[in-house]
């Protein structure tokens, strides 16, 4: 917890001054997530403000302080998909030539550990995309939670309000769907950067 | 493992392993970002555009509920009883046609109209 239980249950009860700490201390790191989760940065702080919103006038329905990550967590999730799902109703706006071209801006740079580092992060993220691309929105999101975020199982049975064992079969399957994709040759070459680290740059 | 070695020879845990590796990687590739200085400023915006619009909604059921209300009161202290008591009701909405003629001439009363056999002489028998 990134508050006191005490914290919460002020903001609970009306308290706006407690309410601005809690934004204070989640907001990073929920951007963080709604950043991963998303693709379009420039739209990440438009659902992270919508999470906050939403948390003000449902905090009341918090049953005690020690389920409020999860809760904020859920919270997230239901605001990534409402994203997703209105993002689905619009048309695509050349998403696979925009990171073609942030892939090209990041060759592009001058040489140097920085860079190079930048061109693998690119790779790496734009290589998880396309795998993730394979499973559904839900599962998708259920496995970078767990994955990714580093949620347990009795913080997602939280967030999902599912049991356990459901959840379980549902991160095996999309995760071997996953590694299905994973095996294939074309990610043999993120596998090599994976290996191998960082491209050194040629020195001149 | 050998670095060359094809995809398909890979080790099912191997893979597994690699996968957990590059979602690692992911997490560090994307690293939380910092938000701009409008965020929280727009947070409280929202949530104030959003307390307006509900304190509209809540304006408007209330007016919705009085209306009701009123109406309500209205039907259960003027129009329930109309229905109930007919004879206050005027003679052009209780009365039929017969009526009404009757009304407009005593004097001449068809006795074989329905209503008015009391007014009909018995028949007598022929002597």
């Amino acid at each position: 917890m990134l508050v006191d239980f005490e914290l919460i249950e002020k903001a609970k009860n009306g308290d706006d001054a407690a309410f601005g700490q809690v934004i204070q201390a989640y907001r990073k790191r929920i951007l963080g997530t709604i950043g991963r989760l998303l693709r379009k940065p420039e739209d990440v702080e438009d659902v992270g403000q919508e999470v906050f919103v939403r948390l003000y006038y449902s905090l009341d329905q918090l049953r005690t302080p020690e389920v409020f990550e999860p809760w904020l967590y859920r919270l997230t999730v239901n605001a990534a998909y409402d994203y997703l799902r209105r993002q689905k109703r619009r048309p695509e706006h050349r998403m696979s030539d925009l990171s073609e071209q942030q892939v090209m801006m990041a060759d592009a740079m001058a040489g140097g550990k920085a860079q190079a580092e930048e061109v693998r992060r690119t790779k790496i993220r734009e290589t998880v995309h396309g795998l993730l691309d394979k499973i559904s929105e839900e599962d998708r999101i259920l496995l970078m939670l767990k994955e990714v975020e580093g949620l347990s199982l009795k913080e997602l049975e939280a967030v999902y309000n599912i049991k356990e064992n459901a959840l379980k079969v549902r991160l095996f399957r999309a995760r071997q769907r996953v590694l299905k994709a994973f095996g294939r040759e074309e990610t043999a070459a993120m596998k090599t950067v994976l290996r191998d680290g960082p491209e050194q740059p040629e020195e001149s | 493992m050998e670095r060359n070695q094809p995809m398909s020879e890979m080790q099912p845990e191997t893979q597994s392993d690699e996968l957990s590796t590059l979602l690692r990687e992911f997490r560090d590739a994307c690293p939380d970002g910092e938000p701009s200085i409008n965020f929280t400023p727009a947070v409280w915006r929202g949530i104030a555009a959003r307390r307006k619009s509900g304190a509209i909604l809540r304006r408007w059921a209330e007016v919705c509920l009085v209306a009701t209300a009123a109406l309500a009161l209205l039907l259960t202290l003027v129009v329930i009883p109309r229905f109930q008591n007919p004879q206050t009701e005027t003679n052009a909405f209780v009365d039929n046609y017969v009526d009404v003629l009757r009304a407009a001439d005593p004097v001449n009363e068809v006795s074989l109209l329905p209503g008015t056999e009391t007014a009909v002489e018995p028949v007598r028998e022929l002597e």
